[in-house]
């Protein structure tokens, strides 16, 4: 085994000591947790969608503590400007001058809670940080500290006072991840956990313990970025994507950073799997949450309440395999 | 059956006419047709409701309570029936017969044949004239040949309104729905799965579909019975036969007069002989008519309509001979014999194209046979079919693989070709799998979902063998590293083990 064998198969046993902390105060949900570290480990943004009080919140605060970094929220509203998410000069009399006061952006882990609520100027404020890696305030710019991740949420069944977020936006995150209610046995867990012996209802966080270190992760995302991808599974991806682009029901298809998502998410995935290397199953377990932002479906599909998912997976299944 | 009782004007009838005839003849009775239609169906809908209501049956109560339609058919045709030959309506003698009708002769009609596309037409052959068997096919062949086409018509319009009132009614509750609750209403309403509907929305279903056939199902009886009668008319000539019976009253009234006015006017009077004349010349006329006899004879057989039934059945293969080719013939209109020569030459190309048409689809089947040449091969039970692998987009078949796939691995990779050997080990292990087990694979499986199908199909042992042998495949070919001699050779050794049914 080399050394870099070695490290990946380190990297997972902490890994998977990392999923268990978080599971012990987001209970359940395990492919979404998945979801949100192998997207870390991409170093790439992640959009969770559900409805409320599913512990979308929770979940972010559980992995900053896990893993030991800044965490900061933003609870988007109508009334918010770009100045409130990237932060703003402040004039000082005393000193005649102007102070730079830092926005909640300048984190390591942003939640940016129902980023569908804050106008379209102020989520493309939030996404031009994402996409460039740094903030620039009254003109100069700023470099984010890595990791940088951000985690956006937003809630599927409000839409009044919302402005969805338009394609070009959504192409920003890594992937898009679905939130669902937890099944029966978790349900019990959370309500027990959530009621034993405490005031409130409130989840708490404070007794999860760091796992991992800032170093680890940025080591982590090293790692991945160095798994090995054969053509073949390059192929595979560009084929899964470009056949979005064909199928029937699809109006408009993934886009060459659909490839790319696919195939970054595929790395972290690997490397959480203890291999140094992107298989083709890496790459169908990260489809469909990197592709289903980027596709739009056709009227009809959408007038007969079919969903993204629902066409890929069909359109996954039309491609063939690369097995020599 | 006495014609001259008959309520409307026996005529030969254009088709569409004969069924509006049929419609209005509907429209006559209508409060004695719905007051008997009511009565019988009301008590199945509430059936039907009851059976939704308490059980998870919603569904199959509709399609029970639609396919049992043909019942109601009976009831209306005897109203419209005995009203066509002047029998008044009466509601509760056809409340009374309406058990005995409705089920006579109605096991054709539940059968598939429900689905037959002129059953109005039809209906009466069975439930008028009681006709089963052989006399039936004859009588529907003899009636099919003239309106079953109009007949086919009528029940599509017929479907189609119904449709149309169905869906009509549905929409019309949702626009007078309150917003709040017509989402939700309308999701459960128009779900594609069934058994997520409410029992609420489905007795709702039903009762509107009801409603829609309550409302046009009688005037659908009521037109095939009017295709029916015209037909009958038409080839029993029961129009002739009228005109033959009323010419017989008229001559014998003729008759008396006549000789009342010999007795009276030209016996005393020899110079009304010119009168004379003319009275002998009528009575003459009237004489060289047909006798009662005469006439009675043809009249009855009229009835008859079996030996007016222009087809036979014929059991064994006849020569038809072809008729002789008909000469041209030139009008002398140069205009017409224009036409007619163009005619004639599109014909043949027309011919010429389909003959072309018919030999490019041979063409094509014959070029394409190796793709539906293997879904005939199952009919074929004595061969056993290998089943298709589908690898990287091309079909693994058993004659590219060796006789001895774990030898032949062996030998690839003791020459140095690694690769080759565990391509060779992992193909020929998933076609052993597909082969042998019975695994099945879409074309689109990966590595993982290839040992999830065999874990589904074997045991633990061979789902462990499988794993040992995907796992040395995927470092071959997506990190392009290999596994040690050893674990290969060990691969090798226990592959016979595993599938030595395939390898022999």
């Amino acid at each position: 085994m080399s050394e870099y064998e070695s490290h990946i198969a380190s990297l997972s046993e902490k890994l998977e000591t990392l999923r268990q902390e978080i599971g012990k105060a987001f209970i359940g949900q395990p492919d979404t947790v998945n979801s949100v570290l192998l997207s870390l480990l991409a170093g790439g943004h992640v959009l969770l969608e559900g409805v409320p009080g599913l512990g979308k919140t929770l979940l972010v605060k559980a992995l900053s503590r896990s893993i030991g970094v800044e965490f900061a929220r933003i609870q988007f509203t109508p009334d918010m400007m770009p100045s409130d998410v990237s932060g703003h000069a402040v004039y000082e009399p005393s000193k005649d001058s102007f102070r730079v006061r830092r926005g909640p952006v300048f984190t390591n882990l942003l939640l940016a809670d129902e980023i569908n609520r804050a106008p379209a100027k102020t989520q493309a404020a939030l996404l031009e940080v994402m996409q460039e890696g740094q903030v620039t305030i009254e003109g100069t710019p700023s470099k984010l500290e890595p990791p940088f991740m951000v985690v956006a949420t937003q809630n599927p069944i409000e839409h009044e006072g919302t402005y969805p977020l338009p394609e070009a936006q959504l192409d920003r995150f890594l992937l898009k991840v679905l939130i669902d209610y937890p099944g029966q046995n978790d349900e019990v867990r959370i309500a027990a956990a959530a009621t034993g012996n405490r005031v409130g209802d409130a989840l708490y966080v404070d007794a999860l313990e760091p796992v991992m270190r800032r170093e680890d992760i940025l080591m982590a995302q090293k790692l991945a970025a160095a798994a090995t991808v054969d053509d073949a599974v390059l192929d595979y991806a560009a084929r899964i994507s470009r056949h979005t682009r064909d199928a029937s029901g699809i109006r408009i298809g993934a886009g060459p950073r659909g490839t790319i998502s696919m195939i970054r998410a595929a790395r972290g995935a690997a490397v959480m799997h203890g291999r140094h290397f992107v298989t083709p199953d890496d790459i169908r377990e990260v489809a469909i949450p990197a592709l289903r932002h980027r596709i739009a479906l056709s009227p009809e599909l959408e007038i007969e309440s079919y969903k993204p998912d629902d066409i890929l997976k069909e359109t996954i299944k039309d491609v063939i395999a690369p097995r020599q | 059956m006495n014609l001259e009782n008959v309520t409307v004007e026996l005529r030969p009838r254009g088709e569409w006419e004969a069924a509006e005839l049929g419609g209005r003849m509907v429209r006559r009775d209508a409060g004695t047709i719905y007051r008997v239609w009511f009565a019988m169906t009301l008590p199945a809908v509430a059936l039907m409701a009851l059976v939704t209501w308490f059980t998870n049956w919603g569904g199959l109560a509709l399609l029970l309570y639609w396919w049992l339609e043909p019942i109601t058919d009976g009831p209306i045709l005897r109203i419209i029936s005995r009203r066509l030959f002047g029998e008044e309506p009466d509601t509760r003698s056809n409340l009374k017969a309406v058990f005995s009708i409705a089920w006579r002769n109605k096991i054709y009609w539940l059968s598939p044949h429900r689905l037959h596309f002129a059953r109005s037409t039809m209906m009466p052959v069975t439930q008028l004239e009681g006709l089963t068997g052989a006399r039936r096919r004859a009588r529907a062949k003899t009636l099919g040949a003239r309106i079953f086409s109009h007949g086919v018509g009528v029940t599509a319009v017929y479907q189609h309104l119904v449709l149309a009132l169905y869906v009509g009614m549905i929409l019309l509750i949702f626009m007078l729905m309150p917003e709040s609750v017509q989402q939700s209403w309308g999701q459960d309403w128009f779900s594609m799965f069934w058994d997520t509907r409410t029992k609420m929305t489905e007795i709702s279903d039903l009762v509107i579909f009801y409603l829609a056939q309550s409302a046009l199902h009688p005037w659908f009886v009521g037109a095939g019975f009017g295709l029916y009668i015209n037909c009958r008319t038409q080839l029993e000539a029961w129009d002739i036969e009228v005109a033959f019976r009323r010419m017989l009253q008229r001559r014998a009234a003729l008759k008396a007069a006549a000789s009342l006015l010999i007795v009276i006017f030209l016996v005393p009077l020899p110079s009304f002989g010119q009168e004379t004349e003319v009275a002998d010349e009528m009575t003459h006329q009237i004489q060289g008519y047909w006798t009662d006899e005469e006439l009675k004879a043809p009249l009855e057989s009229v009835g008859k309509l079996e030996e007016l039934d222009i087809f036979e059945e014929v059991d064994d293969w006849q020569r038809i001979e072809k008729p002789a080719k008909r000469e041209r013939d030139f009008s002398g209109n140069a205009m017409e014999d224009f036409f007619e020569g163009l005619a004639q030459i599109v014909s043949v190309i027309v011919e010429f194209a389909l003959w072309i048409t018919v030999a490019l689809l041979l063409l094509v089947i014959f070029l394409s046979r190796e793709r539906w040449m293997p879904y005939l091969k199952p009919l074929d039970l004595k061969k056993k079919n290998a089943p298709r692998v589908i690898l990287a987009g091309g079909e693994v078949r058993a004659e590219e693989l060796p006789d001895d796939i774990p030898q032949s691995a062996m030998s690839l990779w003791k020459e140095g070709r690694r690769r080759e050997a565990l391509a060779l080990l992992y193909r020929g292990t998933v076609y052993a799998a597909v082969t042998h087990y019975n695994v099945r694979l879409p074309k689109s499986a990966t590595e993982n979902m290839c040992v999830a199908a065999v874990a589904r199909s074997t045991d633990r042992e061979q789902t462990a063998f499988f794993r040992r042998v995907v796992s040395a495949w995927i470092r071959c070919a997506y990190a392009s590293e290999l596994v040690d001699e050893e674990t290969v050779a060990g691969l090798c050794r226990d592959w016979p083990s595993h599938f030595k049914a395939v390898q022999q």
